[in-house]
Order: C-alpha cells, then sequence, then structure tokens
C-alpha cells in the first residue's frame, strides 16, 4: 500500500485561555492520500481551523506528530517548516488574506517575495490566472476584486508553488451558489492533479461537491469519520 | 574597587557575566535533554523539551557571542588601564601587575575558543532539519559553561587584585633582555617556530580550501587537528617574528605592542583574522564529528564547505597582516634582515 501523502499520529493542541489549559485538538489521526479531497465539517469553535493550521506546519502539535510527505512537519525548526510551506503546502486563509493595494499578479507571487520571485514563478502565476479564469485581472488591484474572484486568486497563490496539500479554510463563505459551485469544480479539478486537499467548512454545499472523497466530522476537537 | 568602574573594565565583566550566566542557562536544560530526550517519542513532555532545546540553543550561540566578545574586552581592557598604570606601556603590564592577569587571559582564550567552536556546532545544528543532535550538543554546552564560569572568576580575580596605583613592569623590560640573553633570537625557536608556523598554517588553509571544494568528514577533522596545532605555532611566530619586525627592534617580543597605534593596530587584525579563522576550523571539524548518518551529512557537506572556506580566507588574511610588517622592513633596508 502507498504511503500517505499526510500522516497525523494522535495529535492534541491545548491552548492556555487565560485560566486553564484547554483541549482545541484532542488525540486525532487520520490519513490522507494524494489525489484525496476530504472536507472537515464542523460547528464554528470545533477545531476545524486549528486541525488545519496543524495540518499545514502553521502551529505544533501539544503531542503527537504530522508527517507531510513521511516527514515530520510538526517538529522541525521554524526556517524548515517555512520552506515545507512554502515548497509543499498551500494555504487559503478564510479571510484570504490579500494584500488589498497589490495587483493580482502580485498577490499570487506574493509567497515567493521572501526568496526571491523567478521568470517560472511569473510564468506559473499567469498559467494559473489562465486556468481560473482570470487572467484578464492580472494589473487590477484586488480591493476592486468581486467575493468570487478574490477566492480564485487566493487559490491561484497558493498554488504556485506548486504543493502537493491544499488547505482551504471556509471556501464557499460569502459566496452564492453559482460561485461556490464554480469554486468547487475549481477545487476538483485541483485533487484531480494529484494533491491532497482538505477543506474546512460548515457548508453543506461543499460536503455534497461532486469530487469529495470523505467528509470527517468534527465536534470538540476530536474526528470522526462520517 | 575603583577599576570596576572603568568602562572598559566593566564591560568586559558584563559580557563574561551574560556569558556565563547564559551559557549555565542552557546547561540546566542540557542536563534534562540527557536525562529524559528520545526522539522516538511524541508526548506532551518530549515535544515541550524540544522547545526549550531551541530556547537553549538561542542562549547558547548568544552566550558564546559574548564570550568571544569577552576575550576582545579583556584585551582592548588591558591595553586602556595600561595608560593609567605607571611603566606600563601595553596590555602587558596591565596583566604582569597581578600574579591573576595572565591566567585569566589564557582562560579567556581557552573559553573563546571553545565557545566559538560550539556556537558553531549550533549553527550547523540550525540546518539539520531534525532534533537528532540534541545530546551531542548537550554534552557540548556542559563542557563549555565550566570553562565560562572559570573564566569568569578568574577575571575577577585579576580585577579585584589589580591596583591602578601600581608601578608595574613594562613589556621591554621583562621581555627584551630575555631575548638579548639568548643571543638576538636569530635562530633556534624563532627560525624553528616561524618553520613550523608557515608549514602547519598553509598546509591548514590549503586543506581547509580542499575541504570547502570537497567537503569530506575525515578531510574536515584533519584540517582542524592540524589548525589545532598551528594556532599555538602562528601566536610564538607572530611574537618571535612580526612583533619585532612591527616595531624594527629584534628583541622586542611583545604581542601586546602590536595593539598600539605606533604599529598601525596590526595586532587587531592580525590576531582577529587568527582566532575567527581557528574557530570557523574547529567547528567544521567538531560538526565532522556528529554528522553521522544520510540528513546530518547532507546539511553537513553545505555547512563544513562554508565554514572551511571562511577560515581559509580568514587565515590567508592573518598570513597577510603577518607579512605586511616584515616586507615593509625590507623594503626600506632594501632587503636586510632585522636579525644579525
Amino acid at each position: 500500500m502507498a504511503r500517505p501523502l499526510l500522516s497525523v499520529r494522535n495529535v492534541v493542541k491545548k491552548v492556555w485561555d487565560g485560566r486553564a489549559r484547554r483541549v482545541v485538538v484532542g488525540d486525532v489521526s487520520l490519513d490522507i492520500s494524494a489525489g484525496e479531497w476530504v472536507v472537515l465539517r464542523g460547528p464554528s469553535g470545533s477545531g476545524k481551523t486549528t486541525l488545519l493550521a496543524l495540518l499545514g506546519a502553521m502551529m505544533r502539535p501539544t503531542s503527537g506528530e504530522v508527517l507531510l510527505d513521511g516527514e515530520p512537519t510538526s517538529r522541525l525548526r521554524d526556517a524548515h517548516r517555512a520552506e515545507v510551506r512554502r515548497s509543499k503546502v498551500g494555504f487559503v486563509f478564510q479571510d484570504l488574506q490579500l494584500i488589498e493595494d497589490l495587483d493580482v499578479v502580485d498577490n499570487v507571487l506574493l509567497p515567493f517575495v521572501p526568496v526571491g520571485v523567478t521568470a517560472e514563478h511569473r510564468a506559473r502565476a499567469a498559467a494559473l490566472l489562465d486556468r481560473f479564469g482570470i487572467a484578464s485581472l492580472g494589473h487590477v488591484k484586488a480591493r476592486q476584486l468581486s467575493g468570487g474572484e478574490r477566492q480564485r486568486v487566493a487559490i491561484a497563490r497558493a498554488l504556485l508553488g506548486d504543493p502537493k496539500l491544499l488547505l482551504l479554510d471556509e471556501p464557499t463563505a460569502h459566496l452564492d451558489d453559482d460561485r461556490a459551485t464554480h469554486l468547487l469544480e475549481s477545487i476538483a479539478a485541483v485533487a484531480k492533479d494529484g494533491r491532497a486537499v482538505v477543506t474546512a467548512t460548515h457548508d453543506a454545499r461543499v460536503t455534497g461537491a461532486s469530487g469529495v472523497t470523505r467528509v470527517l466530522e468534527i465536534h470538540d476537537g476530536h474526528v470522526a469519520e462520517e | 574597587m575603583q577599576q570596576l568602574l572603568e568602562p572598559w573594565v566593566f564591560l568586559r565583566l558584563v559580557a563574561g557575566l551574560v556569558a556565563t550566566a547564559l551559557l549555565v542557562r542552557a546547561s540546566f536544560t542540557a542536563i534534562t535533554v540527557l536525562r529524559h530526550f528520545d526522539v522516538m517519542r511524541v508526548t506532551e513532555g518530549q515535544l515541550a523539551l524540544e522547545r526549550r532545546v531551541e530556547l537553549a540553543g538561542t542562549f547558547v550561540r548568544v552566550g558564546a557571542i559574548a564570550q568571544v566578545v569577552a576575550l576582545l574586552l579583556s584585551v582592548l581592557a588591558a591595553d586602556k588601564l595600561s595608560r593609567g598604570i605607571r611603566g606600563a606601556m601595553c596590555a602587558y603590564g596591565t596583566f604582569n601587575s597581578t600574579p591573576w592577569g595572565f591566567r585569566a587571559l589564557v582562560a579567556s582564550i581557552v573559553a573563546a575558543l571553545a565557545a566559538g567552536t560550539l556556537a558553531q556546532l549550533f549553527a550547523f545544528d540550525a540546518r539539520v532539519r531534525g532534533m537528532e543532535l540534541a545530546r551531542p550538543l548537550a554534552w557540548a554546552t556542559l563542557v563549555v559553561a565550566p570553562l565560562a564560569v572559570v573564566d569568569l572568576a578568574l577575571q575577577l580575580a585579576f580585577v579585584l587584585d589589580l591596583d591602578l596605583s601600581v608601578v608595574a613592569s613594562c613589556c621591554s623590560v621583562q621581555l627584551d633582555p630575555v631575548a638579548a640573553a639568548r643571543g638576538g633570537t636569530a635562530g633556534g625557536p624563532r627560525v624553528l617556530s616561524v618553520a613550523l608556523a608557515s608549514v602547519a598554517g598553509f598546509v591548514s588553509i590549503g586543506l581547509a580550501a580542499l575541504c570547502a571544494r570537497r567537503p569530506r568528514r575525515p578531510l574536515a577533522v584533519l584540517t582542524g587537528a592540524l589548525a589545532f596545532l598551528a594556532l599555538p605555532l602562528a601566536a610564538a611566530a607572530v611574537v618571535l617574528e612580526v612583533a619585532p619586525y612591527a616595531f624594527e627592534v629584534p628583541q622586542h617580543h611583545c604581542p601586546f605592542c602590536l595593539l598600539r597605534g605606533a604599529t598601525g593596530l596590526v595586532g587587531y587584525p592580525l590576531f582577529g583574522a587568527l582566532l575567527v579563522g581557528a574557530i570557523w576550523l574547529f567547528g567544521a571539524a567538531a560538526s565532522a564529528i556528529v554528522a553521522r548518518g544520510p540528513a546530518l551529512l547532507d546539511a553537513w557537506r553545505s555547512f563544513a564547505s562554508s565554514r572551511t572556506r571562511r577560515g581559509a580566507i580568514a587565515w590567508t588574511v592573518c598570513a597577510a597582516v603577518c607579512a605586511i610588517p616584515i616586507v615593509r622592513y625590507a623594503i626600506l633596508t632594501h632587503g636586510a634582515s632585522l636579525f644579525p
């Protein structure tokens, strides 16, 4: 059996809430293979975003470990984790985190500014904008985009480094049905490319989307397969 | 106690205190690592310890830099104080004015070299993706921390024993007659030490350059070992050959006078390049010893390449600076030798 792309082993995340240590993610174990689209579904405050951050090496667990491509990313030093995030993980934040005064192309190129943007990055950015149907918006400022366009820019940015793992936090929030359907088709196409995709949501439109391979229910930090 | 208020003395003691405090603090984490660290476990305690190891690593690196800076401040403080001590013309007079002076200086040199090498090991560790080096680094920290403590204790003993009203002996009073009594040092130890230092130094530079191009563990260890031998030989050659040429006096064998303006402050780049070059070469060798396994070796190659390159450049600079007074004298005298 092929090794899973992402392995989560007994991951626990506790946070200090000012009075006591609270378990946000409790003893989660799961494997996700390349080409899978896994949806984490749960109510607000259930630990979806925290688990997503743990999967994407943006946060360290209190115990347990996360292995991406066989490497324990949760135990790497900050500099090496940043390198892993840049090369292997794409992350689409709930609030997208676009820089409003930069144009679309510069927003997409942003992750590679610290290490130097190359002609290859620019060519790839152009190809991604074309793929997501926003090539004509390349020099439009982010603040002038619609909600659906902003989502596509954020996904294009997440895919710029050709990551093996794409993580999306509430991707359909604030989108109407047409735009949500269009976006979910794009995400399904990304998974078909051979990437693992994990989406955190409480939106039923996402769990019912074509291409979703698994839905995991998360409550109070504990995960159960649906 | 008024000597404690001298700015350079105060700075020297502060640097020593910072270095000692940080290294001792890190050594507590090192003890915990040796007792409990197990890279195979992913428990809360183990992961918390891994975070503490990273913090201790930062303490060690800052402490090690402070220890190296402390050596520079030791010499600077002694040099500055010599202007206020009757009879002392350079740092030699200050160090020689109490029985603790040269003991404290030797302790500072040893502690700075050890701390610098330890900082190099931690710099190598920062390039390693995992925590494989936690135990070797803990042992190394436990070796270096006591050296910092001893250095600080000897510095305190020296400074507290220092009497700024004392009439000290100048290097020319003590060193020059000794050299003159040995027949002007035309032969014997001077020629031998210069020959040995030249051979050991240039072979070290050559091996380091080779290791920079093709990093291999045995070569790095050999380079470090040779640099370890070359360092005292180079110091002896500087005292016996470079210093007399710098002052154009065959009997003037004082390394501290090279730090004075009369010689163009040639001692600072000379000893500085010698020290940092040695630290880089020792660091490459020490990291070669602990780099076992494919993952560590991958990280080690680029690290060793950069450190041996820097070491080779630093020692080349040192050799060039050493040559300046000799070449200058040869040009001024149309090739005459200083030594009869």
